[in-house]
């Protein structure tokens, strides 16, 4: 698995070096929705490591070396979740020093929004790669913007009829509480039936 | 103890099937599997390494059944070299290490820098930027660095130059040195085989034609050639592929059942493999 994960993270580079960068713009950026970008745009590295090995072809010889099929595929969830705590502590540490330098109380509503970002990315991750696995990069990623785009829209139509009924459940007293357990657990099944469900796909493109 | 053991082997693809394949490596030697592009040796190779599913048939490797969850174990006994290097490209030699001493236990640092030594690589290049031989250079110094017992090479040596592939080969009848190490090359380039091969097998439309030690296939076979009515005379049972030129016939025969009146010529193992897929496109 240590060698799987180093050889997506040598093969992303620069692109690491980019996000590295990202994540540090982002997180210093007023406004909470910018650390979004950062957190997003991490759930989107295994994409990219994906569309390196099919062009390397590198499934046919991994198929051969002493890895399970389990682990190459798990490695690629890992990358991406890895990635995404790494930008969601990044923008927690910078919240928290800047309202220390402030002298300001630390805004939970901040580390909140963060922490919804980032299940949100492991969200779409699920969606995404047992697309990818089945479809390969380039099919995969046209399905997943379309799949985003129909998401987005969705909210956007709805926003107002799920705002109103966010805010009510908000109100009552541990509302807060249960809807983020509601989501971390809904996320937590979402991604092992995704991984299960990628374990099957891949597995299927070795006819 | 064979390397290689492989039982009543079947594989079907719409437009192909690879049927009942016995083939068998004994330990320390190598064979090469020739035949001609989409004959099936690359689908062998997979099948060999259980990177596909099988139709049906048994498969043996260094004496563990490869479909058994143990057979992972086992890869870390078996060097692959494909046609390519198939790593992402914009790795380089280093990277490539720190990945593999984290996926072989017994990978060897000190052993792979030789080889990246001994090939004039450039540790830190990607190796995109590296031509064809060198890319089979590398491949070959990862499959060599940690400790296998078994190679298992898919057209390694195709499209490399001579010089390049008369290196290459050398480094594996090296590795054969060892009589507990072996090897399985497939290859189209029969010359080849021919230098280094102990076993030759012939695979022709997905059907194992021949596999024998390649020593026994020169003794045993002789080309003769003759005017159209001499032929008439040579036993049809002795005649393994046949072609008809402006002078007559000339054709492919075992030496024990024709007899010692016949001229008969010293053949290669290129002639054989040729007049073999030629009597098999006859029937």
């Amino acid at each position: 698995m240590k060698g799987l994960l180093l050889k997506d993270i040598y093969t992303l580079g620069k692109q690491m070096k980019l996000f590295l960068v990202l994540i540090l713009v982002f997180a210093v950026m007023p406004g909470h929705s910018m650390s979004a970008f950062s957190i997003m745009y991490a759930a989107m590295l295994p994409m990219s490591t994906l569309a390196y090995d099919e062009r390397a072809k590198w499934d046919t010889l991994a198929s051969m070396m002493p890895y399970s099929t389990t682990d190459i595929v798990f490695s690629k969830y890992l990358l991406g979740y890895l990635a995404v705590g790494c930008a969601t502590l990044f923008s927690f540490i910078v919240q928290i020093t800047f309202s220390l330098l402030r002298q300001a109380p630390i805004e939970s509503e901040g580390i909140i929004s963060s922490l919804i970002v980032a299940v949100f990315a492991t969200l779409l991750q699920a969606i995404d790669l047992p697309m990818q696995f089945k479809l390969g990069a380039e099919r995969g990623r046209i399905l997943f913007i379309i799949i985003t785009v129909a998401m987005t829209m969705a909210i956007v139509t709805f926003s107002d009829t799920l705002t109103n009924q966010l805010f009510a459940i908000l109100n009552q007293g541990s509302g807060l509480f249960l809807m983020v357990l509601l989501c971390i657990a809904l996320t937590l099944v979402l991604n092992a039936a995704s991984i299960f469900l990628s374990v099957k796909l891949y597995k299927s493109n070795f006819k | 103890m064979n390397a290689i053991e492989i039982t009543n082997l079947t594989k079907t693809y719409p437009g192909f099937a690879l049927s009942n394949l016995n083939l068998v490596l004994p330990e320390g030697s190598i064979l090469g599997l020739a035949g001609e592009n989409g004959a099936g040796k690359s689908t062998t190779l997979k099948l060999i390494m259980n990177a596909i599913p099988r139709d049906s048939g048994t498969i043996q490797v260094l004496g563990t059944d490869n479909q058994i969850p143990a057979f992972n174990a086992v890869k870390e006994d078996i060097g692959i070299v494909l046609d390519e290097a198939y790593f992402p490209e914009v790795l380089t030699p280093q990277n490539v290490s720190s990945v593999m001493q984290h996926t072989y236990q017994r990978w060897d640092n000190a052993i792979y820098n030789s080889y990246l030594q001994r090939f004039a690589l450039p540790e830190k290049k990607p190796f995109k930027d590296f031509s064809r031989g060198m890319k089979m250079k590398f491949a070959i110094a990862v499959a060599l660095s940690h400790a296998p017992k078994l190679l298992i090479l898919d057209e390694a040596t195709s499209g490399l130059d001579p010089m390049v592939r008369d290196e290459i080969l050398d480094i594996f009848n090296d590795f054969t040195r060892d009589p507990g190490h072996s090897v399985l090359l497939s290859s189209h380039i029969i010359s080849d085989m021919e230098k280094i091969c102990d076993y030759i097998g012939f695979i022709h439309h997905g059907k194992l034609l021949l596999c024998e030690e390649k020593d026994r296939l020169l003794e045993e076979y002789a080309i003769v050639k003759l005017s159209d009515q001499d032929f008439l005379s040579v036993p049809p049972e002795a005649v393994h592929g046949k072609k008809e030129t402006t002078y007559g016939v000339e054709a492919l025969v075992k030496r024990t059942q024709v007899s010692a009146a016949f001229p008969l010529e010293h053949t290669n193992l290129e002639d054989i493999i040729l007049f073999l897929a030629r009597k098999e496109e006859d029937v």
